[in-house]
């Protein structure tokens, strides 16, 4: 079989680019493939296949991360305005916005977590209060928000 | 240029652009083909058309394990037979093939007019592997996947086919020696 391998080799080898161009010209449509088969394979295409929902993913992704922001800052402002009337400024030892665990919400809670933002220490994942995925400015301004509140209720 | 396999990933995950565009790169070949095979333009069109709408409905999940024209070109061949018969009766897949419209000697050149005679003589499986290689430019491995033959089949029947068009004399000047 070698040899035949060989034997069509060297026959390929002797072929013209002129036969190749003639076929092509002979065996080539004259016109092209009419718009009508476009517009039914494409329509058939985007009915079939469903393209990625990355974009949708994203926004509801981002809308359940508002909605639990917005849950967690009412859990912080409720559980701190019951302690209002008893200490001053509220307190909650499990509040996760208590960030130096002084069973205090204040300004310097979201001073300190801005500053573990920009230090080389790890970020704990409670911090996460906005409940975004990561731990951010979004989240000191939720704290300081809180702090605010409280001291603005005080 | 996206690879055909890349494209039928993303088209596996829903991506109906991936499969636009290869619906794009493969559109004007398979048209030429079923051509190639029906030799009417309403029929090679239809073939296009259910060709496509037949690869489509593999998706999700479809696995190319060869060329892309290897899967297309059994395709597209039973599709225009199929079209073929429902205008015409006749017995066999081969009996079709074996009519496969020759071009239109009024319509070429003098040079172009003597190739298509002489491959007019060639025996239909001849032809086929001739045109599959020089026309459609597939590599002898993906002829032999699209025809369900084996690689040295192929061979042979190439082997032969440029044997007999160089020892005519109307396509000698198609070789070098």
């Amino acid at each position: 079989m070698n040899k035949d391998n060989e034997q069509l080799d060297a026959l390929e080898n002797k072929v013209a680019k002129a036969l190749g161009e003639d076929l092509k010209a002979l065996f080539s449509p004259a016109g092209r493939t009419p718009d009508e088969v476009d517009r039914a394979v494409l329509d058939a295409t985007r009915k079939r296949l469903v393209r990625p929902r990355r974009h949708r993913w994203r926004l509801v992704r981002a809308g359940a991360a508002a909605m639990a922001a917005v849950v967690l800052l009412a859990v912080v402002l409720n559980v701190t305005r019951d302690h209002v009337g008893r200490m001053h400024p509220a307190a909650t030892a499990t509040a996760p916005a208590d960030i130096d665990h002084n069973g205090r919400i204040d300004i310097l809670d979201a001073y300190k977590l801005a500053r573990r933002l920009e230090g080389p220490g790890a970020l704990e994942a409670r911090w996460d209060l906005n409940a975004d995925g990561q731990v951010d400015r979004a989240d000191v301004d939720l704290v300081a928000f809180a702090a605010v509140r409280l001291d603005g209720g005080a | 240029m996206e690879t055909d396999e890349k494209l039928i990933a993303a088209a596996n995950a829903g991506d109906s652009e991936a499969f636009e565009a290869l619906y794009l790169r493969y559109r004007d070949w398979v048209y030429a083909l079923a051509m190639r095979f029906t030799g009417n333009g309403a029929q090679a069109a239809d073939a296009v058309q259910e060709t496509f709408l037949y690869l489509l409905k593999k998706f999700p999940g479809f696995e190319l394990r060869c060329g892309m024209k290897s899967f297309l070109y059994p395709a597209v061949r039973h599709i225009s037979i199929t079209i073929t018969r429902q205008g015409r009766r006749t017995s066999s897949d081969e009996a079709l093939l074996a009519e496969l419209p020759a071009p239109d000697a009024a319509e070429m050149g003098g040079s172009q007019a003597e190739l298509a005679a002489v491959l007019e003589t060639l025996a239909a499986e001849q032809r086929q592997v001739v045109l599959m290689r020089f026309v459609d430019d597939m590599p002898l491995a993906d002829i032999a996947e699209a025809l369900d033959l084996s690689l040295n089949t192929v061979k042979s029947r190439l082997y032969r086919a440029l044997e007999a068009l160089r020892s005519d004399s109307r396509t000698r000047r198609y070789f070098l020696d």
